[in-house]
């Protein structure tokens, strides 16, 4: 009876399981076919080739990326891509330094604040990308900030938009990296030793929740990369990954397919690089003295 | 002036009064322990010291310095949690090296150190092992050695054996004991394990409820308690409820039992408790001078080294232990039984 029983959850347990990987594997395949069809009667990577390949001297478009004013001479395709990983890596950044420590206090000093906590970073999941955008243009495109007067400005809020809108990723990541570990005892003995705020933070909390930054990066990353509202009101050049897909999406018939694969393997790739970075990092830490 | 002084301290959470005017001296090497049961605030009272709780009131000294104000980073002293509380991303070096780091000790100094800890903890050859690879004695040593490594002024433990298994303990107390006596380390120690107290400390400030009940020796806590509390609480002790007799003696089950100190303040027929601790009872001989109470065994525990004889006198019920002897047979159930003990051994507690 048990057996049977057990059989039976088994079996309804993998038909979930290859329900879910169908739902999400034959988009892709459907898609990845359909991009190789560019040219009648053949299978090929001609509308990869048209996407990826570096096209004639006089047609390279010229990008400054913003705010470094690096210029490359670049096919749209990676000047885009580029920005937008720009963008995605300052994102990282910001968030996890306002993130981390403001989640690190609320777990140390006002735990009774975390249901407040945790109700203002689901906000973005209640208030639609457009409203964000609109808000943050009508607030920061005229005086006294005028910030889309600059390219510095502009990026500046795009980051910020991003970091807003990738907060209910970030900080739950951090909030349950944080429960997994005794902050308060791990505060308390570093301060016994001798360590202030800063050597605290740095040396015993961050490498301690290097698993819970690590995935709040990932899905930022995944999040910032393709990101289309704020990126296209905030750079109507269609400069980031974002809108150039949208772009490519509305005037090409098979290069949006192609595209979406290259992305997808893509942001794969780069997930795998900065789970691996990430790792490398943490050895290093640990194994710090002899 | 004492090493460490603690006065007049008082620590209130919202409405709730954790510590009340405590007051104490440690002298330099001293080890002391805090011993109470739970939520007595011995604990509040050493985070007070380390820096972690603001005191409401009172101060604290070490070494004529006041450190009431002063940031716990900035108190140098040393503090081993029950949770042991290694930082899992460094290993065992890192960890004691943590402290002399943000010392910032030179590179050679803090190796030099590092093994000389690694030594004294009898760890040499764990230094590149993370926390996880250690067994609960091990990591509990590391930690040792990690708030011994900065030479701190004093030595704060918190339960630090309680969450070990017995043999475990047994070990690491007799440890603790050797490294503060080697390193002549001024030690505050707080536990609710009365035998750890008792076996560690050069003086143990027994608490309860936020109060100090009584300081002392352990030798004087557990022979000689001054409140009711300090002797229910150290040791075991039985109770006896029976009347004051004319002559100064007390009536237990109509038996006379005299004491060294009569009760003063009662009236012939007036209730009168005595405390007795069951090894001041003996079973099998009757020395001179000795009182006698004629009793039934209710029951018989055997606990290797001790037997443990349960008595009744006309339904007042107390404990006997006997040192176990193979050539002594103890008393059965329902067997009576004549027991005797010093007049010095029977205490009025109520």
């Amino acid at each position: 009876m048990i057996g049977k029983r057990s059989f039976a959850t088994q079996l309804f347990a993998w038909l979930i399981l290859i329900f879910c990987a169908a739902y999400l594997i034959v988009p892709l395949v459907t898609q990845f076919d359909y991009s190789l069809r560019a040219r009648r009667g053949e299978i090929g990577f001609t509308a990869y080739a048209n996407v990826l390949s570096i096209p004639e001297p006089d047609k390279v478009l010229q990008v400054q990326t913003a705010p470094f004013k690096i210029t490359l001479n670049l096919p749209r395709f990676y000047s885009s891509l580029l920005f937008s990983c720009l963008m995605a890596a300052l994102t990282i950044l910001v968030s996890t330094i306002i993130i981390v420590p403001t989640a690190y206090w609320v777990h140390l000093r006002v735990p009774k604040l975390r249901p407040v906590m945790e109700f203002f970073t689901v906000l973005p999941f209640a208030i639609p990308g457009i409203v964000l955008t609109f808000g943050l243009l009508r607030t920061y495109s005229g005086p006294p900030f005028s910030m889309t007067n600059t390219e510095l400005g502009t990026v500046v809020l795009l980051v910020g938009g991003y970091t807003i809108a990738v907060m209910p990723y970030t900080y739950r990541s951090v909030d349950v990296g944080l429960r997994a570990i005794d902050i308060r005892t791990l505060t308390e003995a570093a301060r016994s030793l001798g360590a202030g705020w800063p050597a605290i933070i740095l040396q015993v909390i961050f490498p301690n929740l290097r698993v819970a930054i690590l995935s709040a990066a990932l899905l930022t990353f995944a999040i910032a990369i393709g990101e289309y509202t704020l990126a296209n009101f905030l750079f109507p050049d269609e400069r980031a990954f974002g809108s150039y897909l949208a772009s490519v999406g509305n005037n090409k018939i098979f290069e949006p397919a192609a595209l979406t694969i290259i992305s997808f393997v893509l942001v794969w790739v780069l997930v795998l690089l900065i789970q691996r970075v990430g790792r490398g990092t943490g050895q290093t830490q640990m194994t710090g003295m002899r | 002036m004492a090493y460490l002084e603690l006065n007049h301290l008082r620590k209130v959470f919202g409405v709730t009064v954790a510590v009340e005017s405590f007051s104490l001296d440690v002298e330099r090497g001293e080890f002391v322990s805090f011993l109470g049961p739970s939520g007595c605030g011995k604990t509040t009272t050493l985070r007070m010291i380390a820096g972690f709780e603001q005191p409401t009131e009172g101060t604290i000294c070490i070494d004529g310095e006041d450190v009431t104000n002063v940031p716990p980073n900035k108190r140098k002293l040393g503090m081993v949690f029950q949770s042991y509380a290694l930082f899992p991303n460094m290993t065992v070096a890192d960890n004691i090296a943590f402290g002399l780091r943000m010392a910032k000790l030179p590179g050679h100094l803090i190796w030099q150190r590092v093994e000389e800890m690694l030594a004294l903890i009898q760890m040499p050859g764990y230094g590149n092992r993370y926390s996880h690879q250690l067994s609960g004695g091990q990591q509990q040593r590391v930690a040792l050695a990690r708030a011994l490594a900065i030479q701190p002024r004093v030595l704060l433990l918190d339960e630090p054996l309680s969450a070990l298994d017995a043999k475990i303990r047994d070990e690491l107390r007799s440890e603790i004991r050797r490294i503060q006596q080697e390193l002549h380390i001024t030690t505050i120690y707080v536990t609710h394990d009365q035998e750890e107290a008792l076996s560690l400390s050069d003086r143990i400030v027994v608490m309860n409820a936020g109060r100090i009940e009584q300081v002392g020796p352990p030798f004087e806590i557990y022979n000689r308690p001054r409140t009711e509390f300090v002797a229910r609480f150290v040791g075991t002790l039985s109770t006896l409820h029976g009347t004051a007799g004319a002559d100064g003696c007390v009536m237990i089950g109509g038996q006379p039992v005299r004491l060294a100190q009569p009760p003063a303040d009662k009236l012939p027929g007036d209730a009168v408790t005595i405390a007795l601790r069951p090894e001041t009872i003996a079973l099998d001989e009757v020395a001179p001078g000795h009182n006698r109470l004629t009793a039934q065994v209710e029951g018989v525990t055997f606990l290797g080294a001790i037997v443990r004889v349960q008595l009744s006198v006309n339904g007042a019920t107390f404990v006997a232990d006997a040192l176990n002897n193979p050539n002594f047979s103890p008393p059965r159930a329902g067997e009576t039984v004549t027991v005797s003990f010093s007049p010095e051994a029977a205490r009025v507690v109520g």
